[in-house]
């Protein structure tokens, strides 16, 4: 079965120990380093949760694939890196998970927890309209 | 009638409000103290939730000699006799009691210890409330300069906050148009309260309308003081964008359905530290000050004193 986590990392270091804490949390990954390879890996296995790693990557090498993160509707993206770059990301999507540096390995476990926990496909629909369902419970109109 | 924010040794009166129990209003109103004295101020930050207090265990202070209990039992006349150092930095406290019963405050003691709350020395005095829209966490409200509402994206906790909210809006009509003698308003207020029997008079903008065919000045007046209410909410353990965008949606309906237009949305996001540090019953700005939580809790308090 193939990994249902990629992880992407240009760093050795921070990809190998993000790697090391979700193996012994029992999830396996599949680590890359390049874009062309982790674009395929996308394609090839829609994994439920992607792990980019943005320290060390270029700009084009995020938006590539981010794009190709738009078709896949229920992989869940979590963000690493500085603050003020994946927040302003983060804030552009759905299903993304930001958590700025410093790198905390654990805290990135638990995530893709979460996001393996929710079964595929849930989040292919569209969000719930919370406008709408305050309107309807706050008996507003 | 409780009094309105009036020049006081305070500078500034913060409260800290989260009508849904569990929010972590209290772990937010610890940080900012502490995040506001970091910033030079000084700090009490009065622990409010009566009959529930908590706020002591936060600053690790075990030994409390004098809660507001004291006060509210008549053990003790000035609250400055309650004050505690919390040996951090210029921040003092004055710690809640849990005397059953004593959330059900009198009327006349609720008033006293507004007055007394509001000569309290400092440049900020910070009102950590308890959970609930009852009238006596509403009125302390009316003292404030600025009111943290806060709330987690949870589709029950946005509800509690606009709840909270229109409470806030008509006690402050009720007590504006009380102390004016407007017998006519009150009652179309009263009819308000009561949409489904009412629905000419469901919002608030709806509800200025018809008052001001009955007393334009008046109404007009009461509008501009509803104006003044610009609440800061606050959406913690934010984990996702749809998080964050949760205040902005009930941003909107307050503005569409109470006519509050000024208020503000700041996120916090989830952190893991808040675990650790609370088991170390230390505040998170302290321990973990690059932590994304004590990030987020300084924003706000510059937002605060600005």
């Amino acid at each position: 079965m193939p990994p249902q986590v990629v992880i992407f990392s240009p760093d050795k270091l921070r990809g190998g120990i993000t790697k090391e804490v979700l193996r012994r949390a029992g999830i396996e990954t599949l680590l890359i380093s390049k874009v062309a390879k982790a674009k395929g890996a996308l394609v090839a296995d829609s994994p439920q949760a992607l792990v980019l790693d943005t320290m060390g990557c270029l700009p084009e090498e995020i938006n590539i694939l981010l794009e190709h993160c738009r078709t896949l509707k229920q992989t869940t993206v979590i963000l690493l890196g500085r603050s003020s770059l994946i927040e302003a990301i983060a804030a552009d999507r759905g299903n993304t998970i930001p958590l700025s540096d410093p790198l905390d390995p654990e805290l990135v476990a638990e995530k893709v927890k979460t996001a393996m926990a929710s079964p595929p496909g849930l989040n292919t629909e569209e969000p719930q309209d919370l406008q709408a369902d305050l309107i309807e419970f706050l008996r507003l109109e | 009638m409780p009094p309105g924010p009036s020049s006081s040794p305070v500078k500034r009166i913060i409260a800290v409000v989260g009508p849904k129990g569990g929010v972590g209003k209290s772990t937010i109103s610890t940080n900012l103290a502490v995040g506001l004295t970091a910033m030079g101020y000084k700090v009490v930050a009065v622990d409010l939730d009566l009959g529930a207090a908590n706020l002591h265990a936060m600053f690790g202070l075990r030994k409390v000699q004098h809660t507001l209990d004291d006060f509210l039992l008549n053990k003790v006349k000035d609250l400055n006799q309650l004050v505690v150092d919390t040996n951090i930095g210029a921040l003092k406290i004055i710690c809640g009691g849990d005397v059953p019963g004593i959330a059900s405050l009198p009327y006349a003691k609720k008033i006293s210890l507004i007055q007394h709350l509001a000569k309290l020395e400092g440049d900020c005095l910070l009102l950590d409330l308890g959970a609930g829209s009852s009238f006596n966490v509403v009125d302390f409200i009316i003292i404030a300069h600025k009111t943290l509402m806060v709330t987690t994206p949870e589709i029950t906790s946005l509800m509690n906050v606009y709840s909270f909210i229109k409470t806030v809006a008509h006690r402050r009509l009720e007590i504006f148009f009380r102390r004016k003698k407007s017998n006519d308003l009150l009652d179309l207020l009263e009819k308000a309260r009561d949409p489904d029997a009412n629905p000419h008079l469901k919002t608030m903008a709806s509800y200025f309308n018809v008052a001001r065919r009955i007393d334009m000045d008046l109404a007009n007046q009461a509008q501009k003081i509803l104006a003044g209410f610009e609440p800061l909410i606050v959406v913690n353990r934010v984990e996702t964008a749809a998080d964050a965008n949760s205040g902005e949606v009930i941003r909107k309906l307050m503005e569409q359905y109470l006519d509050i237009k000024s208020s503000v949305v700041l996120t916090i996001r989830e952190d893991k530290t808040l675990k650790k540090s609370a088991a170390m019953m230390k505040p998170v700005v302290l321990e973990f000050p690059k932590s994304s939580f004590a990030v987020d809790i300084m924003k706000i308090a510059n937002l605060v004193v600005a």
